[in-house]
């Protein structure tokens, strides 16, 4: 639950709890074993909490392709988030990609002289043609485990982060609290 | 929002914007495009009002000389500093933030002007999202840039989610409804 | 699209409440006490199997004495589970004849809420591109605000960049909402090493 809360609410792609999500689907099968075999009541118990995960898997993975869609070909090209897809992901990705191009190409591209055709160019002042996540955008996290004086730009006094305090910050600020787990975004 | 994208429209509708620009040199064969008379020929030192992206570029090579929008003049600036809630901001420029952050290099008060503006007006914003409409507001809101009247929807969207859920409009998410 | 747009701006209330379903409640069965997720507590209610227990802050004395506190001027939020209007809203729609003056707890908390919006308000003067402290807000509280705050740090942010970070006032301080009565310390530092509360 909190992947799927940190991935809806950060600006880049996050990376991908693959066993996690194996273990639940495993849950869910033996789960489903044992409906038919159980009382009425408990049964209907065991499908609420299939259903509750299945909802969970499923918005979790609608959430990463809604980024992967936006951002598809810095994702393929980066390393560093090319690690973060699953086999799947980089498939759909890629898929995404050639997908995208292709109609550029057939719909006006081919009818532009070459050197008009690239997709990926940075103009002369600096605008990128390839979408990219913008992680200094802002998030709200809370503190999970206290992390003490904490420094959030280099020009202003530390800030004491204590457990359940609340901030509205950076993402950039806070990405590797996050990623060691002593703050979640909400 | 988030830095200028190249596929953003609305930055690209922003740097439409004109600005006033000297020309620096004499063109043949340009009249048409601006205060030529009616001949071909345009001369030095005569004006022209550009698009942004057209002057910004034009004044990087020295043909034309890029002045302050009227928008951003001092003038202006101090007239709207008095009250900025009641600024006509539609009315001066559908991208009145989005112009005013790709000229901010040219003009350094610009980031402060903007940022007062701003300020005082997501009050004001904040208070109709959580508010029922009244007549001032309505004369407030159809003085919203794009970029105020966008985050107008986007707060009134999020607050009314809560009353609407209250009162059970919300898509009720059962586990008969959220699997299919 | 994957998600909706909606859903790229926050939570949708059906989310927030699947989420607080998963948060305990104490449910009197036919016999023994016991906890359990609000989920099957709901379940077992609606087949009339249990009784479900009220939270100690569900009630009308806790909630008003809350609504005090929140209303004096200069004060924190005050504290309240981080799911408390869904708890509240799923209680008063499914249990409604286990809470003591039900209609009193429900305007009660339509109060609170009130005042707790003002409060965000006055936050929202005291945004900066940095990070502005809101301790005891509730993730309900913080999805309703979640496009204004967020829009408009991003935007203060860019008007910041492109004064250069070097001359923008601060003013103001950005801890107006920090909780000091919190004093559980985490055993990561020692309490030395933290400011003195």
């Amino acid at each position: 639950m909190c992947a799927w809360v940190n991935e809806r609410n950060a600006p880049e792609l996050l990376e991908y709890e693959g066993t996690t999500l194996e273990n639940l689907m495993e849950l869910v099968d033996f789960q489903n074993q044992r409906i038919q075999s159980q009382p009425a009541v408990i049964a209907n118990i065991l499908k609420m909490d299939v259903d509750r995960v299945k909802y969970l898997v499923r918005s979790y993975l609608r959430t990463r392709l809604a980024k992967i869609e936006k951002y598809a070909l810095h994702y393929t090209r980066e390393p560093r988030y090319r690690d973060r897809l699953s086999q799947s992901e980089l498939d759909y990705a890629k898929g995404f990609v050639a997908l995208e191009e292709k109609h550029m190409r057939r719909s006006f591209l081919d009818q532009l002289p070459p050197h008009l055709r690239a997709l990926d160019e940075t103009t002369t002042n600096g605008l990128e043609m390839v979408p990219k996540p913008d992680v200094d955008s802002a998030v709200f996290c809370r503190v999970r485990t206290t992390v003490g004086e904490f420094q959030f730009d280099a020009s202003e006094d530390p800030i004491l982060m204590k457990r359940t305090n609340i901030f509205i910050t950076r993402y950039s600020i806070i990405r590797d609290l996050l990623e060691d787990g002593k703050v979640e975004l909400i | 929002m988030s830095k200028p994208g190249y596929y953003d429209i609305d930055d690209i509708l922003a740097v439409q914007e004109r600005v006033p620009c000297v020309l620096q040199v004499d063109l043949d064969g340009l009249g048409s495009a601006g205060g030529g008379g009616g001949t071909s020929k345009v001369y030095r030192n005569s004006r022209w009002t550009l698009p942004f992206w057209m002057a910004d570029r034009l004044n990087e090579e020295d043909y034309v000389d890029m002045e302050v929008s009227p928008i951003f003049s001092k003038r202006a600036n101090r007239m709207y500093a008095a009250s900025p809630e009641s600024v006509q901001l539609r009315s001066i420029s559908q991208h009145y933030y989005q112009f005013g952050l790709q000229m901010g290099d040219l003009v350094p008060e610009i980031p402060h002007v903007l940022r007062n503006m701003y300020m005082q007006r997501i009050q004001k914003i904040a208070r109709i999202a959580q508010q029922d409409h009244n007549i001032e507001a309505f004369d407030f809101v159809q003085s919203l840039d794009r970029t105020e009247a966008r985050l107008l929807k986007l707060c009134q969207q999020a607050q009314g989610a809560i009353p609407e859920w209250q009162q059970n409009k919300a898509y009720t998410l059962t586990k008969t409804s959220a699997i299919p | 699209m994957a998600i909706t747009t909606r859903q790229q701006e926050g939570f949708t209330m059906p989310e927030l409440e699947y989420m607080a379903q998963c948060e305990d409640i104490t449910i009197v069965p036919l016999h023994r006490m016991e906890r359990l997720e609000l989920m099957r507590a709901l379940m077992l209610k609606r087949s009339n199997r249990c009784r479900i227990v009220a939270p100690e802050w569900l009630s009308y004395e806790h909630l008003h004495n809350l609504c005090k506190r929140e209303d004096q001027p200069d004060s924190m939020f005050t504290k309240l589970p981080f799911h408390y209007l869904e708890i509240a809203q799923i209680l008063l729609t499914n249990a409604e004849d286990d809470l003591i003056d039900s209609q009193g707890v429900r305007r009660l908390i339509q109060d609170l809420r009130e005042v707790r919006q003002s409060k965000t308000r006055e936050g929202l003067r005291m945004l900066n591109p940095l990070q502005l402290q809101m301790d005891n807000l509730s993730i309900a509280e913080i999805n309703e605000i979640r496009p204004l705050f967020a829009h408009s740090f991003d935007m203060l942010r860019r008007l910041d960049e492109l004064a250069g970070s070097s001359d923008v006032s601060r003013q103001q301080s950005q801890n107006m909402f920090a909780d000091q009565s919190y004093s559980e310390f985490d055993d990561t530092f020692s309490s030395s090493y933290l400011n003195p509360e």
